[in-house]
């Protein structure tokens, strides 16, 4: 039997890893679960382990932290079947992210206490820091700083929408180096222990998302030691940005997920549901719909699956990352969107998993890359390419 | 020399024969109208000649007793060997066998040893224009049924499941031969049995019980078996469950119906909560009468059911329990009157 | 220790139809898998390997596609997989399937134990491990729910309709698994990476030296003759109506009617 998996190339192995994301979610957790942890807004301890004992947690890291080499196309499929089985954005997405940046920048004298509670526990106790109040896609427009004074190095600024950010330990931030002001382009990432005086965490509430929960830092007079300092001066915000685009990849599998998981919902319901008499999937606009939703997503996906292949063969993914968001962005809001509208009212309810499908997807269209500024990106490319 | 000749393996384990045995002889009785060839029961054991009679009341011809203290307790080796050599010596048409534990383990080694054909399972047997034995068994959970034949293959074998076919009342004036074989039966020292656990022995089992209460997953959450319990309680049921209970570890094995678990033939079973997927009906499927309640009226379960009523269980049991327990109330009345 | 499991690929979902025009069953769009009953054969091949030591051969018999059946298995933990398939063998019944997996595993050699499901959720017949055991004249345990090795010998607990049953038998011996026996583990992504590297050998069956005459149609004593949907009552169904304290009257008063109370 052919399964279109072969016209991908997606391996055996990649498909056995597929099934086993799937039985690791059905042995774990049930949407009964999931509701209790959104009302918490946090993942149980247990379930962190779990999944990188499994090794699912390990994908991606250099073996020497103890990882498991995974290419791309892996990493997408893991966290698409992933969301699709859970219904809910997951955290693994950020704590795979952080760990991933971590070991990169790092040393291992840096890294080292971090890697190993996370092969231990399977929580990352490190956060990411970029954005801030006046930076989200304008990261030129950041002004936290570390300014050299005498012979310390203090840190002044405020990073917000800190995904999992309230219980950190440590954090990666991005901060300009010495001059705060738009022109200086020299950045540099900091590994900073969370408990060093001077640092305020104000837990931000979201309307969604609720297993990521979101926090401000402010960082008045920070003391930091030059040991912290990832990698080169100057040249943080440029080692960043080439993992935004893995993380890019890795979003749109997490969204094309959630979106899955929202068709897998209201095209069964429409079977369940009857009115005026007749079962909802013999009215015409419904019917209309759900061929609207399969063709994006099946869009989506061949998009999503070609990008990460691009990414495995060393070819240049600026481009291919830059319009997969965008069709993204726009194709999964449409698409649990339009669930949401096959369900009605209950759909508004909590009764449905549906509208935390419809927001949690809704988030993930505007963090890591809005359209606006794929555009931006792609936008700039394309003439360069189709020049005469 | 054709073969010819109805047998069935009867059954005992520490000089009790199993009732299934009765059963199979029952339908062997029926079979035998059509075939007209005799019925043997062939029995093996340690001083069991004493259960000739009651197999030859039930519809037994002859009895073939093979009783040597090698084959005292069950071991597979020795006892697939002796049906070897008697099936050989006498070359029987049919051999049935029932499909319990004991049946599902000899039946298969005999019939390798014999390479012929082996139909496991069956729910029902007929007898074909051309005198062939036709098999009719559940596979896919029950969802196909099918119709097998050995056409050449001699004896035609066969596992019944126990609980199908009703066990007939004896017939005390029946007689018939019984032959004692002495083959020589070397034990297997190399199959020990050093411990056997009986289940606590319960007066009701699922198999024996008259009526029976059956739940599945509408009854919920785990709290809420306690309200199914009292109901069997006051009911005088034994309760039985459908696969899922079982494998979320609410209940053993010994509690199941289904395709994986137990058939049961009560008089009267009483769904509670069940969908009536064919892996559950066809363990239940020939209760004498079937009432059914869900809260979903579309369910295959009402289909096949003589009473169906839909409610939510949850709020049904209690109120079903609380009649029962004042209906019993008044009878203990009653009889304190009487009395 | 030497292992070899016997595993059968079935249809993932027991809700089949019968395709009215072919007569046979409707296949379409069914997925795959190993039977349920085989995954804790696995299990307990690959923990007894992990206690004891040893290797685990999984076999199957079956299309090209049973090749998914052992990769699941071997990333599981198995060590080494055997797919018998040849045209040869397709209508095979259980005599013939049985021989087919005694001359694969006569091939393999010197094996200490062998394990089988059970039954198959498909065909429901349970008899392939005896038959194997008959063919390879080793001795064979049926219903496990609990093993351990004490030397050359396996201490088995079976599990009976009246209880249990523990039973010490020399090795070599053939045992079928039951659901009680353990949980299956899930494939981690370890395993799963790892697994990419174990072989799989293919056997048609000249390279196990089968008797074509003991295998596939040829071989099979017994055939399917039809297949039917089953019949259930239909029709004549009373449905109860008023409120709860109603129907629980109507439905005692069929009880007492019955005799059951």
């Amino acid at each position: 039997m052919i399964s279109s998996y072969e016209y991908y190339h997606i391996t055996e192995e990649q498909e056995l890893m597929v099934e086993s994301v799937r039985e690791w979610c059905e042995r774990n957790f049930t949407e009964e679960d999931v509701k209790e942890w959104c009302k918490n807004h946090r993942v149980p301890n247990e379930i962190y382990k779990s999944w990188t004992e499994a090794g699912f947690g390990l994908l991606g890291l250099p073996e020497e932290a103890g990882g498991i080499t995974a290419d791309s196309m892996t990493q997408v499929l893991v966290l698409e079947e992933l969301q699709r089985c859970a219904g809910v954005q997951m955290p693994f997405l950020i704590t795979m992210q952080c760990m991933n940046d971590l070991t990169h920048f790092g040393t291992k004298e840096q890294t080292e206490e971090i890697v190993h509670k996370y092969l231990k526990t399977g929580s990352a106790n490190i956060v990411l820091a970029l954005s801030e109040p006046n930076a989200g896609s304008d990261s030129q427009g950041m002004s936290s700083v570390v300014k050299q004074v005498g012979d310390k190095l203090i840190l002044n600024g405020n990073k917000c929408w800190i995904s999992n950010g309230t219980d950190a330990e440590y954090c990666i931030i991005v901060a300009k180096d010495d001059d705060p002001t738009r022109t200086n382009k020299s950045h540099s990432l900091w590994l900073i222990p969370m408990n060093l005086p001077g640092i305020d965490i104000v837990p931000a509430e979201k309307i969604g998302t609720h297993l990521i929960p979101f926090c401000d830092y402010y960082f008045t007079d920070v003391e930091l030691k030059e040991e912290y300092r990832l990698g080169e001066k100057g040249k943080g915000f440029y080692n960043l940005m080439k993992n935004f685009e893995t993380e890019r990849l890795n979003v749109c599998a997490n969204n094309l997920g959630l979106a899955q998981a929202a068709m897998d919902d209201a095209a069964a319901y429409v079977s369940q549901r009857s009115t005026f008499g007749k079962e909802i999937k013999n009215y015409q606009l419904i019917q209309e719909k759900l061929v609207r939703m399969e063709i994006k997503l099946q869009n989506l996906r061949s998009l999503l699956y070609k990008t990460a292949w691009e990414n495995d063969h060393r070819m240049d993914v600026r481009l291919s990352t830059a319009l997969l968001k965008h069709y993204c962005n726009e194709a999964t809001t449409e698409v649990t969107d339009d669930a949401l509208q096959i369900f009605g009212g209950i759909g508004y309810t909590k009764d449905t998993r549906v509208g935390r499908l419809w927001v949690d997807a809704r988030g993930m269209a505007i963090g890591a890359g809005t359209s606006e500024v794929m555009v931006h990106i792609a936008g700039r490319i394309l003439p360069k390419l189709y020049e005469k | 020399m054709t073969a010819q000749g109805i047998w069935i393996f009867a059954e005992q384990s520490n000089g009790i024969q199993d009732k299934s045995t009765y059963e199979l002889l029952g339908k062997a009785l029926e079979l035998k109208e059509q075939l007209n060839e005799e019925i043997t029961a062939v029995l093996l054991g340690y001083g069991i000649q004493g259960l000739t009679e009651q197999l030859i009341q039930h519809g037994a011809d002859k009895v073939i007793v093979v009783d040597d203290p090698a084959l005292a307790q069950y071991t597979p080796l020795p006892y697939a060997k002796v049906l070897e050599e008697l099936s050989i010596k006498y070359q029987p048409s049919i051999f049935l066998f029932a499909a319990t534990s004991f049946g599902r383990d000899l039946a298969p080694r005999t019939m390798a040893k014999l390479g012929t054909g082996l139909t496991a399972d069956c729910l029902d047997l007929e007898i074909n224009e051309d005198g062939i034995l036709e098999q009719i068994k559940p596979s896919f959970g029950g969802n196909i049924m099918c119709k097998i034949i050995i056409p050449e293959a001699r004896p035609q074998m066969v596992t019944v499941r126990p609980n199908i076919f009703p066990v007939l009342e004896p017939n005390i004036n029946r007689r018939g031969e019984v032959i004692i074989e002495e083959i020589a039966v070397e034990a297997d020292f190399n199959y020990e049995i050093i411990e056997e656990l009986p289940l606590v022995e319960e007066e009701l089992t699922l198999e024996s019980a008259d009526f029976l209460v059956a739940i599945g997953r509408g009854i919920g959450k785990e709290q809420n078996l306690g309200m199914a319990k009292d109901l069997a309680d006051a009911a005088s049921a034994k309760l039985a469950v459908t696969r899922p209970l079982v494998d979320v570890g609410w209940f053993n094995a010994a509690d199941q119906i289904g395709a994986s678990g137990k058939t049961v033939k009560p008089k009267v079973i009483l769904n509670l909560g069940i969908s009536g997927a064919v892996h559950y009906t066809v363990g239940m499927q020939s209760t004498n009468l079937i009432i059914s309640v869900n809260n979903n009226q579309d369910n295959a379960l009402f289909k096949m059911s003589d009473y169906a009523a839909v409610a939510d269980i949850k709020t049904f049991i209690p109120e079903l329990t609380k009649q029962l327990k004042q209906r019993t109330s008044k009878v203990e009345e009653k009889e304190l009157v009487l009395v | 220790m030497k292992i070899v499991v016997c595993i059968k690929q079935v249809p993932d979902t027991v809700d089949v139809k019968i395709n009215p025009k072919t007569n046979n069953i409707d296949r379409n769009g069914i997925k795959s898998v190993i039977n349920p009953f085989d995954m804790n054969a696995i299990e307990e091949a690959i923990r007894l390997k992990e206690t004891y030591g040893g290797e685990v051969s999984v076999v199957t018999m079956g299309p090209p596609q049973g090749r998914k059946a052992l990769k699941k298995a071997l990333a599981m933990g198995c060590d080494h997989g055997y797919l018998i398939s040849d045209g040869a063998l397709g209508g095979a019944d259980t005599l013939a399937t049985g021989y087919t997996l005694a001359k694969a595993i006569e091939k393999i050699g010197e094996v200490d134990l062998i394990f089988c499901g059970r039954q198959a959720v498909d065909a429901d017949t349970g008899q392939t491990g005896p038959i194997v055991a008959e063919f390879l004249d080793i001795r064979q345990v049926t219903f496990a729910s609990e093993i351990e090795m004490d030397g050359a010998h396996a201490i088995v607990t079976r599990l009976l309709e009246k209880g249990t049953q523990k039973v010490k038998v020399k090795l070599p011996v053939m045992i079928t698994t039951t659901k009680e026996l353990n949980e299956p583990r899930f494939a981690t992504a370890m395993s799963i990476m790892q697994s990419a590297k174990k072989e799989i050998t293919v056997w048609n069956s000249q390279n196990i030296e089968c008797d074509p005459n003991r295998i596939g149609l040829k071989g099979s004593p017994s055939q399917v003759q039809s297949i039917f949907p089953p019949k259930h009552k239909t029709g004549n169904t009373v449905y109860l109506e008023g409120s709860n304290e109603e129907m629980a009257q109507q439905i005692i008063q069929v009880l007492e009617e019955q005799k059951v109370i």
